[in-house]
């Protein structure tokens, strides 16, 4: 489904990525885990369009080479509006909600896209079944939402844009333990009824509950992947790169 | 009689000031680029109102043919600034300073466009001289054109229009989301570059029905400096109120106009001062008030 290819990314002279390999297949649900500024973020970004669609104006653009192919086709070159359209949804870090809008107006910007309204309704519902708080929350402006509110709410709105592939950077960053859980129960939901999941963590435990497959990311390179057993194996991989 | 006409062409003026600045502020928070050539889309207005009313081909002499020039001039601005925008402005967006060189050149080469084609004469414009416009009533003991009072009920029902568009509607969300995050409104599928061109489109459209509102009923004359005040408006009104806020668009308008309207009445020539008066207006809050009145980005307080 997901293929990336020699990825390698600079900002600005500095390598942030440094020849990544890897590929998700569909309805996997694959994580990614490594530890601060090790390119997690980078790596959606570049694969969501984001990270080249700098202003024109602006002096510093990161360059990135390598190939990304999303079923079948090249996406790497496109405009990140064109991956979204593509069926790739990325929910980015901090979860980001638009802050002056409703609940409502955060999830009917996910669905911006789509023409089938009688679907977005649906996936409405779906949305308010999955996190019954924002249905609470409806009207009220997103950025009055607690974080873990905020947090499904982002989620929710990358869900209205009815992923094929959906991208998801750290969301359990910030949460209660508690939440973390539910958070990830949830996505474990989206992930059963279809859509395939790339999860970046940095809460390794609860990656190695949900993901079929991790790979670790450190200093901008794959420095290992496996299914959960594989990675158990190992012991300096437990020690170095999983701190179990 | 000297109070009652400083408020009302001060509320009239105010009204399609409110108007000019929302084009400048809307432009400046979804794309944040600070268009000094937003006074040249008002002057392209009240000119190609003139020509199109001239060349007579929506009819001439009756008050449907001028409000048919109107649509006509207002849609042709509205294309010159997406079509300008997306050739000159766009490729610098990002960059502050080249946009301000862009724009400052763009004023005046449609300032130069307009010397060249009209030379020294300048072209009346205005409602056809015996339509109901150009008769008045009384109002507070106070003679007012029916032009003018049509300006302002024209300005405030578009005002309220786009309000309704950006709270409303897809694209209007879109352009907030933008406004408030626009990597993430890329993620969700907005094609910022058309958007921005859109938002350029309905920028200029509002000023040149600002343009052609105010020409119409108080200056009745075009020229080529004409650009040059209604930029310093926009500017002023827009940095009192905030750049970027909506509400503090027509809050700063009304600060400006009545401003301008007590010294253009009060003040012995006061006429001829009267283009100085936004400017020192903006010194003054400034001074007290280094933000403006009010925050910096599009939103939506009711
Ligand atoms: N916009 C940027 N400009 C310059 N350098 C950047 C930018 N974004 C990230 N970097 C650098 O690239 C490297 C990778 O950053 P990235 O955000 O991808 O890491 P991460 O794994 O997501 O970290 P975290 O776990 O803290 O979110 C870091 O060294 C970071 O400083
Ligand atoms: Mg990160």
């Amino acid at each position: 489904m997901l293929e990336v290819k020699d990825l390698v990314v600079h900002y600005d002279g500095a390598m942030a990525l440094n020849g990544i390999n890897l590929n998700v297949e569909d309805g996997e649900f694959i994580g990614i885990v490594g530890p601060n500024g090790s390119g997690k973020t980078t790596l959606l970004r570049s694969i969501s369009g984001v990270l080249t669609e700098v202003e024109p104006g602006k002096k510093e653009r990161p360059s990135l080479s390598g190939t990304i192919i999303f079923d079948g086709r090249r996406i790497d070159k496109l405009k990140a509006w064109q991956v979204t359209k593509a069926g790739i949804i990325h929910c980015p870090e901090r979860r980001r909600p638009f802050s002056e809008m409703t609940t409502l107006e955060n999830l009917e910007m996910g669905a911006y896209l789509r023409k089938d309204k009688d679907g977005v309704k649906k996936d409405l519902e779906r949305v308010y079944e999955l996190f019954p708080i924002l249905k609470d929350r409806t009207n009220q402006m997103s950025q009055t939402l607690s974080g873990g509110e905020q947090q499904m709410l982002a989620i929710g709105r990358a869900l209205m844009a009815k992923p094929k592939l959906l991208l998801i950077d750290e969301p359990s960053l910030g949460l209660a333990p508690i939440l973390k859980e539910s958070v990830l129960e949830c996505i474990r939901d989206i992930w059963l009824s279809g859509v395939t999941i790339l999860l970046v963590e940095q809460d390794v435990a609860i990656t190695l509950a949900s993901a079929q497959r991790i790979y670790v990311l450190a200093h901008g390179k794959i420095a290992v992947q496996g299914t959960k057993e594989e990675l158990m194996k190992n012991r300096d991989v437990r020690e170095i790169y999983l701190g179990l | 009689m000297l109070i009652e006409e400083i408020i009302i062409f001060g509320t009239i003026k105010s009204g399609v000031y409110a108007l000019l600045a929302l084009g400048f502020t809307l432009i400046y928070g979804i794309s944040g680029v600070v268009n000094l050539a937003h006074g040249s889309f008002y002057m392209l207005g009240a000119y190609l109102f003139f020509i199109i009313g001239t060349l007579g081909i929506l009819g001439s002499g009756t008050i449907l043919s001028s409000i048919l020039a109107l649509i006509f001039a207002v849609i042709l601005v509205g294309v010159i600034g997406s079509v300008t925008y997306r050739l000159t402005i766009h490729p610098v967006v990002g960059d502050e300073i080249a946009v301000m060189v862009v724009t400052v050149c763009l004023a005046l080469i449609f300032q130069q466009l307009v010397i060249l084609v009209f030379g020294v004469t300048f072209p009346p414009v205005r409602w056809p001289e015996d339509s109901f416009l150009m008769t008045s009533i009384r109002i507070l003991g106070v003679p007012v054109l029916y032009s003018r009072i049509l300006a302002f009920v024209a300005s405030m029902a578009l005002f309220a229009s786009l309000l309704v568009f950006i709270t409303k509607t897809k694209i209007g969300k879109a352009m907030r989301a933008v406004s408030q995050d626009r990597e993430v409104a890329m993620l969700m599928g907005v094609n910022t570059e058309r958007l921005y061109m859109l938002t350029m489109a309905i920028s200029a459209m509002l000023a040149a029905v600002a343009g052609i509102l105010i020409t119409t009923s108080f200056e009745m004359f075009a020229g080529s400096w004409m650009w040059l005040h209604p930029l310093a408006l926009s500017f002023s009104i827009v940095i009192l109120g905030g750049m970027g806020s909506i509400k503090g668009s027509l809050v700063g308008a009304f600060i400006i106009g009545y401003a301008e309207q007590t010294v253009a009445i009060s003040v012995p020539e006061g006429g001829q001062i009267i283009s100085v008066v936004p400017l020192a207006v903006m010194v003054l809050v400034l001074l007290l008030r280094p933000k403006g009145l009010f925050g910096k980005r599009i939103e939506m307080e009711e």
